[in-house]
């Protein structure tokens, strides 16, 4: 017997039960009635991805549903996110942050580009990325090749730069976290803090 | 970041026996070594992939007779430890404080149970205690040095409060936390008749910080910024539910619409009926959510001692009936 998870046998069963009580009861053309008003389920041909809930840390596993096949050259679009039936943590269930996790991923005030706010200007503009980290990379090189700190006044060794500052995000990967410490603590920057606090 | 091997490694006792092998995942952070044959980002991750695949990918939530530890569900560092410490769960001789909820029992010759164990799984239960990495290997009633206040928590009144502490009523705030000179000056002072009213921030089931006013489902459900009072206090201010008030302390102001509810009530302290407000947190200038002030133009700059935790839960306000913001 090939295993069956509970999502897909809840499903199976549930259209097993009507089609056989309309045919019992002889409801032939209210089938056909039935079937032409109602709206193909919209989570058929979507692509499942398990995921964790991107908010609190209570960890909630969600599934996230998209459209598209990327391996067919279709363009992947995320169309549903809802709670792990199968998860310990939250047995399908979410909050009403988690449940409305798909009106973040379309929020209209998502940043999708960088974006600049140049000296003097009360707006932020749009500017490419290879400009953008160009103008971070040049700020950041000149600021500590001012002002980097080799040694103290005891002539120890130190490796520190006071000046500049990082705030990293809190919504990411380990990996993400782990590549970013590296990085900021290998320029000697001390002031590192995380978006968590904010 | 689960780390791999530089370096093969023979077993000590036999030269012939290669026990792990060159450019093999670790399986777990005792295989670490300081001698430069190991290649690793951070040890509490290892053996989240290890040459049996991905853990974190792992989906069996079966939870034997109930103990809720998942062990094949995904993988919590370090070791795939479900709770640490875990060994506490246990008395002097490795029994289970509650039979009912057993996590390990130590079976004469090494810990069994739902839990990986942590303390060596042959390690004697009168041998090593729960807290390793303490050097006495239990609990701290003193600790020294690593935390500014102890042994037990006392209670402090707020750096800003309508009392002063009656056990120290010299002492302000928790003396050993640490306020900047500046931030000193923006606080009112214990009883200041300007700022009458104790004043509280939270959060709301259906925002999570400022984050979810950029989200349109949760800005339908709690579109606009409120603060939220009792009925005693509304009559005696003449706010109507609905009604925008101004709210202000020491350090900055808002403008918000009055929610009047009964779940807020009047406090009395040493003897005198105190009022609260309470502001709940998510609103800003951009987002889907109605525009409104951030409630942290109220709040203050300290900290608690020892993690310095923001108190932000517990300063005075000021409240009156106001027309709203000038747009
Ligand atoms: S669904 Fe709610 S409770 Fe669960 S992780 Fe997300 S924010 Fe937290």
């Amino acid at each position: 017997m090939t295993p069956i998870s509970r999502r897909g046998f809840l499903a199976g069963s549930a259209a097993a039960a009507a089609a056989t009580s309309l045919e019992a009861f002889g409801f032939s053309e209210a089938e056909a009635a039935v079937a032409a008003a109602v709206k193909p389920f919209h989570l058929t041909n979507t692509t499942e991805t398990r995921n964790t809930c991107t908010y609190c840390s209570v960890a909630c596993g969600i599934i996230v549903y998209a459209k598209g096949d990327r391996r067919k050259g279709e363009k992947a679009d995320i169309v549903h996110i809802e709670g792990d039936a199968d998860h310990p943590t939250n047995r399908g269930t979410l909050c009403p942050k988690g449940a409305a996790l798909r009106d973040i991923v379309k929020s209209e005030t998502r940043l999708t580009q960088p974006m600049v706010r140049r000296p003097g200007s009360d707006r932020f503009e749009p500017i490419s990325w290879d400009s953008a980290l160009d103008k971070i990379a040049r700020a950041l090189k000149d600021d500590r090749d001012a002002n980097f700190i080799e040694k103290n006044e005891a002539g120890i060794t130190v490796n520190r730069w006071l000046t500049t500052g990082f705030l990293a995000a809190s919504a990411t990967t380990n990996e993400t976290a782990y590549a970013t410490y590296k990085v900021v603590r290998s320029t000697g920057i001390l002031a590192f803090d995380n978006q968590a606090r904010v | 970041m689960n780390g791999y091997l530089v370096s093969e490694v023979v077993d000590p006792a036999n030269p012939s026996r290669m026990t792990l092998q060159q450019g093999k995942q670790l399986s777990g952070f005792g295989e670490y070594r300081d001698d430069g044959g190991v290649v690793g980002g951070c040890w509490v991750y290892s053996g989240s992939f290890t040459e049996a695949g991905n853990m974190m990918a792992r989906r069996d939530n079966s939870d034997p007779d109930g103990a809720g530890m998942y062990l094949n569900w995904t993988f919590a560092w370090p070791a795939n430890r479900r709770i640490i410490y875990n060994r506490a769960s246990c008395d002097l001789d490795g029994k289970p404080w509650d039979a009912s909820r057993k996590l390990l029992e130590w079976d004469g010759a090494k810990w069994t149970g739902y839990d990986v164990p942590d303390i060596s799984p042959t390690a004697k239960p009168r041998d090593v205690g729960p807290f390793i990495l303490n050097a006495e290997g239990v609990g701290r009633l003193f600790a020294r040095q690593l935390l500014r206040d102890g042994p037990f928590p006392s209670h402090y009144e707020p750096f800003e409060s309508p009392v002063a502490n009656l056990v120290a009523p010299k002492v302000r705030g928790n003396p050993v936390a640490r306020v900047f000179e500046d931030d000193w000056k923006q606080l009112a002072d214990i009883g200041s008749a300007d700022f009458p009213y104790a004043a509280t921030t939270y959060r709301l089931t259906e925002h999570f910080h400022y984050w979810t006013k950029n989200n349109h489902v949760n800005s339908v459900l709690q579109p606009e910024s409120f603060v939220e009072i009792s009925v005693e206090l509304a009559e005696e201010k003449g706010i109507a539910k609905g009604d925008w008030v101004r709210v202000w302390s020491k350090r900055g102001g808002l403008f918000a619409k009055a929610v009047v509810t009964k779940r807020i009530k009047p406090m009395l302290c040493d003897g005198r009926i105190v009022h609260v407000v309470g502001v709940p947190i998510h609103w800003g200038f951009v987002g889907a959510a109605r525009k409104g002030f951030p409630a942290n133009v109220l709040t203050p700059f300290v900290g608690d001692a020892n993690m310095e935790t923001p108190e932000f839960k517990a300063f005075m306000v000021n409240i009156e009936a106001s027309t709203g913001p000038v747009a």
